[in-house]
Order: C-alpha cells, then structure tokens, then sequence
C-alpha cells in the first residue's frame, strides 16, 4: 500500500513538473554587424504585425509604400474620413441611417476560414461556417474574391445583416464590411457591390497634386510602367519584368496576374507571358486553339517578323473561330502572338478579341511589342 | 526483428533476477506488439490531418512520449453521431508517442535481436541485419536530437552586376518552417546583440500562465502572457466581443480553421502579450507575433522600449540561424513542360564562401550542396507563379550529424540479408533435402 501511495504521488509530482515552468532565461548573447541584421526600430504596428498590405498582384514583397485607398461613393451614401490606426483604411455609411457602417480593411491576418468564422461564428453566432468556395463571386478592388451574406442577431441585436465583399493575399484578407439593420442592408446591396467593385489604391505620393499621365506618353526607360496611372490611381497590374509604352485606348487590368495586362474594346484583351517549351510545340498549342495543326520549322521561319524585345521576333496572326484551353470561346476571332526563344522558354504578347475589334489595334500591338523592353 | 523463443535459452535468461524482464524485452510479442503501436500511431496521425497542420501532427504523435489520438466513427462515408458540423464522432485512444514506442524497440532489438542472440556463425547474417536496424534507429536519435533544417531564399545576382536595394544576393541566413523563438535585440550601435529563448520555454503562458524572464544583466523583466501556438491579429472593431487586452487597436486571438479544412503549417503564426517591467519607470506592453519572414527578406521590425538609456527590441521570429559559410546564387535557370509553367527542371549554380575560399557547385533534385557539415537541397523557387527576372530560389538547409548513417545502415542490413540468405542457400544445397527433391 505504501509503495502504491509513494509511486502515486510521484507520478503525481512528474504531471505537476509537466505543465511548464513559469520561468524562462534568454540564452548566451551574440554579436552581429549591424547591417547582418538590418532592423527597423521603433517600426509602426503594421510594419511589426505584418499587417501592411500586400501590394496588388506583385510577388516582389520589397514594394510596401503606404497606399491610400478610395471608392465611388454611391448616391444616398457619405464617405467618412479613413482610421488606418482602427483598421479602416475607407469609410462610408448610409446616409441618415446612423446604424449603418461600411468600412474596408486591409491585410488583416487569420485566412479567409479565420475570418468567415470570425464573422459567421464569433459575430453572428452561426455555427455552420460556409466554405469560401460556397460563397458567390464577388469583384472587390479590382480583385476577384467571395461576398459573405449573414442576417441574425449581431452584437446582441436581432434583425442585422452584414455584406461582406473579400479577397485575400495569402493569409491576409482584404475586407469591405458593411453591418446594419437587415431591411437597409439588403436594400443597399446593389450600391454596396458597386462600391466594392469601384475600390481602388493608390501609392501615396509626396507630390500628390502632379496631374495624371496620358496613356501613351513616352517616359524615361527607367521609369516605372504607367499604364495603371492613366485611371488616376487604379490598382496597378503586374508588370513583371517589363516595360512598355500603353498605347491610347488600353485600359491596365486591375489585378491580374498577368504581366502587362490590358484591355480594349469590348472583350479585347493583350498581355505578356512566358511558357515552358520551344516555339513551335507553343506555336502548336496557339493554333490548336483555332483547330489548326503545327507548323514546320520552315513554315515558322517563314512567318512575318515584329520588333519585340529589341529584336526581330516571329508574328503568329490567326483568324477563325477560337476555343481556348481554359473555355474561352470566340466565333469570329482574330489572335495575334508575337513571340520569341529565350533562355529555354517562350517568351510572348498574346492579343486576343473579335476580328473586328482586333482591326483597329493592329498597329497598337505592334507600338507595344516594340516598345517592350526587359527591366532586368 | 527479435530471436523467437527456443527451447534452448542462452545462460544469461535462465538464470538471475532480472530473467522475467529481460524475457520481456526480448521478446518477439514485444517487437510485434511495438510494431502493431507504430503502425496504429502512423494510421491516427493520417486521420488527425484532416484537422490538425502537418507540423502539429508531426509532434504531437511522433515527437512525443503521450497522445490521445482520435478516431472519426463513420459507416460508409456517413458519419455516426455528428457534431454540429457534421464532423463524426471521434473516439479517443490514449496510447504512447514515438518516443517511448522507437525506444523500446531499440531496446528490444539490443536484447532479444543482439545480445541474446548466439553468436554462432549460422547466426552472422541475422546479428548484422539486427546492427543496421539498431544503427538506423541510432541515426534517427541523433537526427531529432542533434539536428535541425531550416530554408535559405536568395535572388539570383543579376549578370550585369546591378543589384536592387533591399534584395539579398548572398547571405548565411536561414529560417526554420516552423519553429519560433522570441529574440531580444540589444542596439549596440554598430552591432546588434542578439538573445534567444525557444518558443516551448514560454509554452507556460498559454491559457492563463505566465512566465517571467529575468535576467541580472538586463535593467527589467519580461512577463509573457497568453502564449497561442496558432495565432491571429484582430482589428478591434465595434462587432468584435473579447476578453483579450487590445493594444494600438488591435487583439491577439486563437485561428480557427472551420471543419474539413486541413490547417496549414506556414500559416501558423505563435504570438502572445508581453510586458515589460522596468527596474525604474513605467511598464510597457505589447503584442508579439511571429510574422510570416521570407527567407529573402532581410528587415525586421522589432517591438521597441528604452531602459536607461539603451534602445531595446523584442521579436518572436522563426528560429534563424547561420551558414559558417554563405551562398550566392550566379544563376537560376527553370525550364518548363511546353505551354505551360509547370517546371520540368529547376536548378541553381551557386557560390559558397568562406572568407577567401569559395566553391561553386550545381544545386538541384537530388544534387545537394554539401558542405561543412550541411546539406543544401533545391526546395522551391519564386516569384511563383510567373517566374522571374528578378528570379530567387530557396533551398532547404540541413544539418543532421547523421547525414549519411541511414545509407550505411541499408549497406549493413543489405550485407546481412545477402549473408543470411546465400549461407541459407548453402545449406540448402548441401543438404538432404535437396537431394531428396530431386529424387
């Protein structure tokens, strides 16, 4: 009995001895150059929680400039001035209907499953969380993202509904969150998508008063793309590692992850990509887009030449009806591809759009190809 | 794995005190039972992803001495008494971790596949596969003890020699995937004193605890609070109902991945409050939270006070360590499938150095760098999904003093199988058996 008693309390003493010590010591110290590990000290709490949004459709983490952000204020509501330091980097509210609140937050950390549970669970008390893929789509700031649509009782109050318009970089979610009464809510849910599809950003700048540039106008080589500042601050596209000159009526795609991504027209739209593969297994793909078999080496040698890069490259011009490999589909189409061979890749502009749409934009393809040049 | 029991037992079994216990672990129930553990712990662990990250199974089942591992009852893809989410019922089965399961079996391999073992010549075969077992087990020891990993990300040097600010093009540095620290940093002027403490040593904050860091050395004390392994910053809005303290607006709160998502490892950020409580003057406090540290980039932004004069910063990181040598990457190169972005090979010639030395070598699947006692593999590559220029690549480093034991462990088990089994078939072929079948 008593050595049952005495291992009882040592195993007693051993779970005690587990649950972690309230004490700690930092270990031996160790002395590095400053610049071994550059440190920002006394950083803003975005800087140190990592709360500074991303910027949009780069993957170079290194351009973090504070953006400022805004929207189209739809008619019957009032902007209200941005608090960045309470995560409301813009503001609207319903006006007259104080109980309403819209505000749009940006990089906030936790994942889109975080934050749907965030809303749904923690704020409106339901259980049932849906899948983001659940949700229907939704345009926020020129992104792609879900709308989340919750109605019950928020913060004790029966009758409250939130829209909720997202996107998100990773784990940090962009948010435009609008709450209030249900009846109001709902009733503004066609303003409140209009807004969040009308979101844009804009680099703060020291010079804010500088008129915008024209599209088309001719800049230093070492000045960055400005086909996204023709729209006086829409959200800028990737443009990778190029540089070009946007010709007059093309309009940067906000958000895509395409380099040097821009539109025209109705449906046209043209941008630079680079695929795995030699030109004529690419060639073979682009024309099986239009049902057409590949081309020979002489038949590609052949081709008409366009400057692209700084350098003669082939033209693929082609016509038909048009069926993409991702279902895109055009009865009457007309495909341009300027491409070339580099470095074991292909390297390519691909303007796609109706054949008469696509007429009036050759001679802008062409300025572009031209005008391309690789910033690195 | 172990000698069956014969009828003729070795002296040493049967005769001496421990003779019951020694029976024991040398048995082969013992190694079957052990077996039958691992494959149960494996099994469970392959369930608990569905609703744990990869790293938290990885320590809770097989970096462990205890788990409760959890089965989800369903029939036919029907779950049986769901939960609010229609998640089954999970049953919960106590039974050892890896630790205690690896460690008898080591043991029992000692006992019954070695030492009790005769050392007979018959035997030799069997003794050397039971060595090489026992030395794998041994390089996976030293592995979990002695070693660790990390990744190391850095651009590629552009070829005509202009570097952009702010990118790193050569470094030591490596950061691990999963494991965080909190650093204090001591601004020396020229240089930056740094003090680490291993993220499980402040694992008695979680739920209520606290733990308090003093240092004579230091004119103030730490206290942490409200350790989250998985943690999120909230914005304190209106709408938002909470318990924890908000500091500069914000919150820290637990992540919460909804039913049937599979939480992920690199999303899973530590973070915790901090105060600070100087010997004179007024207390200060904080949020900390690892933040996701990309390999290649190279600022941190430390939580900042002063104590008499001295400029202080306080971090939670990912565990950061250095090369005794550094790495620069001259060029990357990824070629792709045809029509797509889909690589069929990347690799990267890189420069190591140290001090005047250098090497140059070719990293890529299967064609580590070794050097001094690490390994480098070609891990990933960016900016993902397009591609560069600018391209960076990332290698996974690797520091494990049992590098090579597993491939010499194969080596001894494969040379005792062939022993065994060509002895065997000697018999075989001088035996009457044989003789016997052919009549």
């Amino acid at each position: 009995m008593t050595r049952i008693r005495f291992a009882s309390l040592f195993l007693v003493g051993c779970l005690a001895a587990c649950d972690g010590s309230n004490q700690a010591e930092f270990g031996p110290s160790r002395s590095l150059p400053k610049d071994h590990r550059p440190t920002v000290w006394d950083s803003s709490i975005q800087d140190r929680l990592g709360l500074q949004p991303p910027a949009s459709g780069q993957n170079d983490p290194h351009d973090s400039k504070p953006r400022q952000w805004s929207g189209t204020t739809p008619a019957g509501w009032e902007s209200l001035p941005a608090e960045p330091a309470r995560f409301r980097h813009a503001q609207w509210k319903v006006t007259g209907e104080p109980q309403t609140d819209c505000y749009l937050t940006v990089g906030v950390g936790g994942g889109v499953p975080g934050n749907l549970k965030r809303w749904y669970s923690d704020q409106f008390g339901i259980a049932t969380v849906p899948a983001p893929e659940a949700l229907p789509v939704a345009e926020l700031a020129g992104r792609a993202g879900r709308l989340a649509e919750i109605t019950g009782t928020l913060g004790g109050k029966p009758g409250q509904a939130a829209l909720i318009a997202f996107y998100h970089d990773g784990d940090q979610v962009t948010s435009l969150k609008f709450t209030g009464p249900e009846s109001i809510v709902l009733g503004n849910k066609d303003k409140f998508m209009a807004l969040a599809k009308s979101v844009r950003s804009s680099t703060a700048s020291a010079d804010a008063k500088a008129p915008p540039i024209e599209p088309g106008t001719p800049m230093p080589a070492s000045h960055p793309d400005i086909g996204t500042a023709a729209n006086g601050g829409t959200a800028p596209p990737a443009t990778g590692p190029f540089t070009a000159t946007i010709p007059a009526g093309w309009t940067a795609k906000a958000g895509s992850a395409r380099w040097q991504h821009h539109t025209f027209g109705a449906g046209g739209e043209v941008y630079v990509g680079q695929l795995g593969g030699t030109l004529a297994q690419n060639f073979e793909i682009w024309r099986g887009e239009f049902q057409l078999g590949a081309l020979d080496d002489a038949a590609i040698a052949a081709l008409p030449k366009v400057a692209f890069l700084g350098d003669d490259s082939v033209l693929l011009d082609l016509a038909g009806k048009f069926r993409s490999f991702t279902g895109k589909e055009i009865a009457d189409a007309r495909v341009l591809v300027a491409a070339r061979h580099e470095a074991g890749a292909t390297v390519f502009v691909k303007l796609v759009g109706t054949a008469a749409e696509v007429a009036p934009h050759l001679e802008a393809f062409r300025q572009f190809c031209g005008s391309l040049r690789r910033t690195q | 794995m172990s000698a069956s029991s014969t009828t003729t037992q070795p002296p040493s079994l049967r005769q001496g005190p421990g003779n019951v216990v020694l029976r024991v672990l040398a048995s082969m129930k013992l190694s079957v039972w052990l077996l039958l553990l691992l494959a149960l712990q494996t099994w469970l662990g392959t369930f608990a992803q569905s609703w744990k990250s990869i790293e938290d199974v990885q320590r809770d089942f097989f970096e462990s001495w205890f788990v409760i591992g959890e089965l989800p009852i369903s029939f036919w893809g029907t779950p049986l008494w769901p939960d609010e989410h229609n998640q089954p019922f999970r049953l919960r089965i106590p039974m050892p971790g890896a630790y205690p399961v690896m460690g008898l079996l080591l043991v029992n391999l000692l006992v019954g596949g070695i030492w009790r073992m005769r050392w007979q010549m018959r035997n030799v075969g069997i003794l050397i596969t039971h060595f090489g077992i026992v030395f794998l087990l041994a390089a996976g020891f030293v592995k979990l003890s002695f070693g660790y990993s990390g990744f190391l990300g850095v651009f590629e040097t552009p070829a005509d020699g202009n570097l952009a600010p702010g990118r790193v093009y050569e470094t030591t540095r490596y950061v691990s995937g999963y494991d965080d620290e909190l650093v204090l940093l001591v601004d020396r002027g020229d240089s930056i004193e740094e003090r680490v403490i291993p993220e499980h040593h402040l694992w008695g904050a979680r739920n209520n605890g606290v733990v308090t860091i003093r240092d004579e050395a230091l004119p103030f004390t730490l206290q942490v609070s409200r350790w989250i392994d998985h943690s999120m910053i909230v914005p304190k809005g209106p709408m938002v109902q909470t318990l924890m303290p908000v500091i500069d607006g914000v919150l820290l709160e637990a992540q919460q991945w909804p039913p049937g998502v599979q939480p992920q490892s690199s999303s899973e950020y530590s973070g915790c409050y901090v105060k600070m409580l100087p010997s004179e003057g007024k207390s200060e406090a904080a949020i900390l939270r690892c933040r996701r540290l990309e390999p290649f980039d190279r600022a941190r932004y430390p939580w900042t006070f002063a104590v008499k004069g001295q400029r202080y910063g306080l971090e939670l990181r990912r565990v950061t360590r250095d090369l005794p040598f550094s790495i620069r990457v001259d060029k990357f190169v990824k070629r792709d499938h045809p029509g797509t972005l889909s690589p069929m090979d990347f690799r990267s010639f890189v420069t190591a150095r140290t001090g005047e030395a250098t090497q140059e070598a070719q990293i890529f699947m299967n064609n580590p760098l070794r050097r001094d006692g690490f390994v480098l593999y070609q891990s990933n590559w960016g900016p993902q999904p397009m591609g560069g220029p600018p391209w960076y690549s990332i290698f996974e480093v690797k520091h494990d003093p049992s590098d090579i034991w597993p491939m010499l462990a194969c080596f001894v088990i494969f040379a005792g199988l062939a022993t065994h089994f060509v002895m065997k078939l000697r018999r075989f072929l001088a035996s009457s058996t044989r003789t016997s079948l052919q009549a």
